[in-house]
């Protein structure tokens, strides 16, 4: 963690070391001004024991905030975004029904639902490529994540738990 | 006793008989863990040094973020609704991670039964087995509220499914009497 230059004006120890108690510090002082939420800070607090941002030491309450915020909206786009409103669209012949009356002949009525079909068939597309889309996204971040958690730490002892 | 008299006695059989038969098949299960453990050393090995490894965050971590991806690809899938890439599914992701969560298990489940255990590293590797098994299918019992064991199941399968990705991820270094 030295390899991270420190600012000028950064608290620092005399051994070269940033403070330990300088994340904790920044956080208390957060909450007391209530610029933490509690859900947010128990999901950093989470997302701090489960991955290695302490590497990142200056910017750790930052790092942890940003990624739970990411994992809240990845969360909220998969399970209650606008997916299953965008597969769950009306049924052409309400397309029809809702269609004014005054199209024209029905050479061009029909153009219009036709044009409405392939609507709907796009619109339920869209709903099935968001859900691969993410789930494959959240497939492939656990894989990685598995991935990265079992590269052995650098100095550390061999059999001890990561 | 007048409420048990006046009870269906139908349905209560059936429920002595559907809780004895899964008691059964969860006892069964630890024992089908242990007979792969026996069968296979090395994927049981791995699966150790997987549980081992990694804290359990990081393993509910690695397991649900792929369970629930693979949940999402589903209905996906489902909603293209076409043959191929269902097959297609089936084959890349749901096999892979069947596989894995099975490597889990037989991990999992022993060490469940280590724990339930008051001298648990003592005990048989049956014992171990077929009460881990026996605890897994307890906990299910939690879906009465079905909040509760969604959260209760989707931690269990992610923790199996982490255990087993790891240990099919990251393989250990054969030894000199392995080779």
């Amino acid at each position: 963690m030295d390899e991270y230059p420190a600012p000028a004006d950064s608290p620092r120890t005399p051994a070269g070391e940033f403070p330990a108690d300088v994340d904790a510090a920044l956080e208390s002082v957060l909450r007391e001004q209530r610029l933490l939420p509690l859900p947010l800070a128990l999901m950093s607090r989470i997302l701090g024991e489960i991955l290695p941002l302490e590497r990142v030491r200056p910017l750790t309450l930052l790092s942890r905030v940003a990624a739970a915020a990411a994992v809240f909206l990845a969360a909220w786009f998969a399970f209650a975004g606008n997916a299953p409103a965008l597969a769950d669209v009306a049924p052409s012949a309400k397309v029809a029904a809702a269609l004014p009356s005054s199209l024209g002949p029905d050479g061009r009525a029909g153009d219009a639902l036709a044009a409405a079909d392939a609507l709907t068939t796009t619109s339920v597309s869209a709903g099935a490529w968001v859900l691969l889309g993410s789930g494959l996204l959240l497939l492939l971040a656990g894989l990685a994540l598995t991935i990265w958690f079992h590269q052995p730490a650098p100095g550390a002892a061999r059999g001890e738990r990561t | 006793m007048l409420w048990l008299a006046s009870a269906d006695t139908e349905g209560l059989l059936q429920l002595l008989l559907a809780v004895v038969l899964g008691a059964i098949a969860c006892i069964g299960l630890g024992a089908a863990a242990l007979v792969v453990r026996a069968i296979l050393p090395g994927a049981a090995a791995s699966a150790d040094a997987s549980l081992l490894r990694l804290s359990t965050w990081r393993l509910f971590l690695s397991g649900i973020l792929p369970l629930v991806g693979a949940a999402l690809l589903a209905r996906g899938v489902d909603l293209v609704g076409n043959d191929v890439v269902s097959g297609i599914y089936l084959l890349i992701v749901v096999l892979p991670l069947t596989l894995a969560w099975i490597a889990g298990l037989l991990a999992g489940l022993p060490y469940l039964g280590s724990k339930a255990l008051r001298h648990g590293s003592e005990a048989s590797p049956l014992a171990r087995a077929a009460l881990g098994g026996l605890v897994a299918g307890l906990a299910m019992v939690s879906w009465v509220l079905p909040p509760l064991g969604l959260v209760l199941t989707l931690l269990l399968t992610g923790w199996f499914l982490g255990i087993g990705l790891g240990a099919l991820i990251h393989r250990r270094p054969r030894t000199e009497e392995q080779v």
